[in-house]
């Protein structure tokens, strides 16, 4: 299926949305990616990403209450549609399987 | 306190980004902003916002136009030029006043941008001109001041054949001119000698012939097609044999198209190179390829490629640095220029016939943008003046939903439209002025100003943003007009900035026609200076006629017996009219030598021009075939050898170059032997083993035009083939001055084109200022003002910006010419409070006499009919 597919960093977007739940917007997934994976990426990365992933049906967004804080402009909300949750199943689904397969000596020993 | 992102970018945000998205993206981006600059500092937090802002722009954040919004806003630009006429005829008095003001100063747009669109056209035709250069040297004796030439010497040429580089080499010699015959034909002609490589390397035409081979041989010519036409009518050329140029033959092996207009290569024919250096050498002259023989020979060469030019360069200077060392005080340093940087170029000596020196452009050019922006600031005031009456419809406008752009769209256009209308006028104006332009002739312009239709586009252009940039400012301020409070109340609307703006827009005005006016006073009186100027001899009504081979002697006997010819000398050239001929001298010690400048005179030329004497004796009459070894010299000789004074310089001798020693037989006082931009050289008069040129006559008549003709008459019965050239001493001298009255003329025209917008701006002015304070002033005559003190309390902010403007101009004129202009010449006035406080003096005039009848007009109306009318 066309667009099924979703990149890495797509990927971890998505994940920050799902866990953020109600307070998923552009800004705050910056933080989330940050605090999470260590990673600054900026907003124009992560505004573009959304957008593609708007476009590929994975995420949907609405505008929410106007805050004092940004001089009363309204932030845009995303939430995670179905689409979006069936591919990160799927591909939790194939790494799993992926390790399943690898024998666990190899990791052995191993810190991070 | 929130501190907010630069509102400049978020500007620009707002402007590319779509609507949906906007309000979101615009507050993470705030947001972000915040943070940083708590985090991080304020000037990271502004850098990031302006990068942020930047790196958003992007296919899927810019606005999209949708075909919908384009029919929309041209449907509102036509709705726009609909109101623009509207409003253009509804104030019909202001529209005339912007519209000439604009028309005026664009025809000298105009101008420009066609004198510049010919100018670009030079030498254009030659094919290979980006490989084309010109070599020119440069000339520095001891320490005066380095003069660039258009001609090098022949060595030159030489040397550069030989390098790699170097496709081809022309070498030319001018002041190929003389008398052809053809049969029973004989006519003068002007031309070049040129080398072989000529019509290779340049792209005239050829009609008949082979280019490659024709100036190959000796004794060969190549003619223009008028030449042709002169010579032998409607046959061919090819083949048949002239006598010219030394009593030489000359066969025929070309016919080339008559150069362009646009060429600075200007001839009637091209003898072959080889001839020239055949004979000379024939001659046992073999002086042609020295290294200082610079002055009549030009150089170009075709290079294989022109990024190659570099390489030449460098050989060049190698080869400068090596020949110099056999000179001492003195260096020749050749160097290329490229063919398009001729025309229009700096300012050489020897050039060919036509030059255009680019100084003159770059002022013209200043001074038009000038003028031009004088008047929109004209437009620019009474539009901001105006701008309390369109407030209401600024306010219905806004109301019904037109977004700010939008408005100011709108009288954007408004102007636009404007001076599209002026430019038309501007076009029939231009044709009006281009042939007094063109009479200025003394710039020796070779263009035409001919107006192509393709013009048009630029000139378009040209009003178009001439319109926006009038326009501009008053469209900002009309645009921030509130929609309520124009509604309500108009009264309670703030101007931005109104007065003071205006104020200066007006002082600008002002200034530069004063400036100009200044610049005119100046320029006539060190015009008229430069002309009357004692010499230190006589000029007055010495006639100078040319010999043109003729026996000198005999036309000097011929003349002298007509009555009302009191004296008559003959001389080889005329002085202090920008000609001089040069060599050098040394006195005892053979290293140190100087040179000097020289006449070839009879004995009577001394007494004929009353040269003042003192000490020695005049040349006596040489019977032929006898050579003479007296010289006479003025005192700057003296004071450069150390002779001591007059008495006692009498026998000293000299040593002149190639001539050997001579000895000082009389000494004169220093006179003005060049233009009076330069100061004084040691001089030599001498006399002449060869005829004489020309013949000086000074006459005295009651009926200068019958004694005219009786010199023609005499002249004809001698020489029947060349016209009888003649002219006044005193005329030469005004004709070398003749830069100074096209400068004169230019800058004369401009003050009356800034005088007429400023007084046009002025006027408008008043009235609009007059009608907004009628109430006032009614009011205030019925309280008792007398009508003086209203006059004097309205006109006072204009005398203010009049005084302050005429200041202004004093200092920038007065800097002007005192450090620039006139620090160049030897001999100059000294400027005065008169010559600076004419412009303010002429301003004054003027505005009093445009306010003072409109003012008059209002503050005598009856107080009575005015308020009963608000």
């Amino acid at each position: 299926m066309k667009g099924s597919n979703i990149g890495e960093f797509e990927e971890l977007v998505l994940l920050c949305i799902a866990s953020l739940g109600e307070e998923a917007y552009s800004v705050s997934i910056c933080d989330e990616l940050l605090r999470v994976t260590g990673r600054k990426s900026k907003l124009g990365v992560v505004h573009s990403v959304l957008n593609r992933l708007n476009e590929k049906g994975m995420v949907k967004s609405h505008l929410g209450e106007p805050t004092q804080e940004r001089g009363g402009r309204r932030k845009r909300f995303f939430e995670v549609t179905h689409a979006g949750k069936v591919a990160l199943l799927k591909v939790k689904e194939q790494r799993e399987r992926l390790w399943q397969s690898i024998p666990p000596l190899i990791f052995e020993g191993i810190k991070i | 306190m929130m501190t907010n992102p630069p509102r400049w970018a978020d500007r620009i945000l707002e402007w590319y980004c779509r609507d949906e998205i906007l309000e979101d993206l615009q507050g993470d981006l705030h947001e972000i902003f915040r943070k940083n600059a708590r985090e991080k500092g304020l000037f990271r937090a502004r850098l990031t916002y302006i990068v942020d802002v930047i790196k958003f722009f992007r296919f899927y954040t810019i606005k999209q136009f949708k075909p919908d919004s384009i029919m929309q806003a041209l449907i509102l630009l036509f709705s726009y030029w609909k109101t623009s006429l509207r409003n253009i005829t509804r104030t019909k008095l202001f529209s005339l006043i912007n519209l000439s003001g604009l028309a005026i100063s664009m025809s000298t747009g105009i101008l420009m941008i066609v004198l510049l669109a010919e100018i670009h056209q030079f030498d254009m035709m030659h094919e290979k001109r980006d490989r084309i250069f010109r070599v020119i040297n440069t000339f520095k004796n001891g320490n005066d001041a380095a003069e660039p030439c258009a001609s090098t010497s022949p060595l030159v040429a030489q040397k550069l054949a030989g390098l790699d580089a170097v496709d081809k080499v022309v070498l030319m010699r001018r002041n190929a001119s003389g008398d052809f015959q053809f049969e029973d034909k004989t006519i003068p002609l002007g031309g070049f000698w040129a080398s072989t490589d000529f019509l290779d390397v340049f792209s005239f035409e050829v009609l008949e012939g082979d280019p490659q081979t024709a100036l190959r041989d000796p004794n060969t010519i190549v003619l223009t097609e008028t030449t042709s036409q002169k010579l032998f009518g409607n046959e061919s050329a090819l083949g048949k044999s002239l006598h010219g140029l030394n009593d030489n033959l000359y066969t025929v092996t070309a016919v080339v198209k008559d150069p362009p207009l646009y060429s600075h290569l200007q001839f009637d024919f091209l003898a072959s190179f080889i001839t020239f250096e055949e004979a000379r050498r024939a001659q046992g002259d073999e002086s042609l390829y020295d290294w200082s023989n610079m002055w009549m020979y030009y150089t170009y060469i075709l290079l294989n490629d022109a990024a190659q030019k570099t390489r030449v360069d460098q050989f060049l200077e190698k080869t400068n640095q090596e020949q110099n060392t056999r000179y001492e005080n003195t260096s020749y340093s050749a160097s290329l220029q490229a063919l398009t940087d001729i025309v229009p170029g700096p300012n050489l000596s020897n050039q060919t016939r036509t030059r255009v020196n680019i100084n003159m452009i770059w002022i013209l050019l200043a001074l038009s943008v000038i003028v031009v922006l004088s008047a929109c600031f004209n437009y620019t005031n009474l539009s901001i003046a105006r701008s309390l009456g369109r407030a209401r419809e600024v306010g219905i406008r806004k109301v019904i939903g037109a977004s700010r752009g939008q408005v100011l769209t709108q009288f954007v256009m408004e102007a636009i439209v404007f001076s599209l209308f002026a430019m038309i006028l501007a076009l029939g104006l231009f044709f009006l002025i281009r042939p007094y332009f063109l009479s200025i002739g003394e710039f020796d312009l070779p263009v035409n100003l001919d107006f192509k239709i393709w013009y048009l586009v630029p000139v378009t252009a040209f009003a178009v943003m001439t319109g926006f940039m009038a326009g501009f400012l008053p469209s900002l301020v009309l645009s921030k007009i509130k929609a309520i409070i124009a509604l309500k109340d108009v009264t309670r609307i703030r101007l931005f900035s109104g007065i003071n703006l205006r104020m200066v827009l007006m002082v600008f005005q002002f200034t530069i026609a004063m400036a100009m006016i200044i610049a005119t006073v100046i320029s006539y009186r060190q015009y008229r200076f430069a002309v009357n100027f004692d010499l230190g001899y006589d000029t007055e009504n010495v006639l100078n006629i040319k010999a043109q081979g003729n026996d000198s002697r005999k036309l000097a006997l011929e003349f002298s017996r007509i009555p009302g010819v009191q004296a008559v000398s003959r001389s080889i050239m005329i002085p202090s009219t920008g000609d001089s001929w040069g060599n050098y001298a040394k006195h005892v010690d053979p290293a140190d030598s100087t040179i000097y400048n020289y006449n070839l005179v009879d004995e009577n030329y001394l007494t004929l021009h009353n040269f003042t004497f003192l000490a020695g004796s005049n040349f006596k009459e040489l019977p032929d075939g006898s050579v003479s070894r007296e010289i006479i010299v003025n005192e700057e000789m003296l004071r450069r050898f150390d002779l001591g004074d007059p008495i006692e310089a009498i026998g000293k001798q000299l040593t002149l170059l190639d001539e050997g020693a001579y000895q000082i037989t009389g000494v004169v006082a220093d006179f003005q032997f060049k233009t009076i931009d330069s100061g004084n050289r040691p001089f030599v008069f001498k006399q002449s083993t060869e005829d004489y040129a020309i013949i000086n006559l000074k006459l005295r008549s009651r009926d200068m035009q019958q004694l005219m003709g009786q010199l023609q008459d005499t002249w004809k019965q001698i020489d029947q083939v060349h016209p009888f050239e003649a002219e006044f001493f005193d005329d030469r001298i005004e004709e070398a001055y003749a830069e100074y009255t096209s400068i004169i003329k230019i800058v004369g025209f401009l003050s009356l084109l800034s005088i007429s917008i400023s007084i046009l701006g002025l006027l408008g002015m008043t009235i609009y200022l007059t009608q907004s304070r009628l109430r006032e002033i009614s009011i205030r005559k019925i309280l008792g003002a007398s009508e003086s003190s209203l006059a004097l309390q309205l006109s006072r902010t204009f005398l203010g910006a009049i005084i302050v403007s005429g200041v202004i101009a004093a200092g920038i004129t007065y800097y002007f010419f005192e450090v620039r202009f006139l620090s160049n010449f030897a001999h100059r006035i000294n400027i005065g409070i008169l010559d600076l406080g004419s412009g303010l003096i002429i301003i004054s005039l003027i505005a009093l006499c445009t306010m003072g009848w409109h003012l008059i007009k209002v503050v005598r109306a009856n107080p009575a009919t005015i308020l009963r009318s608000e």
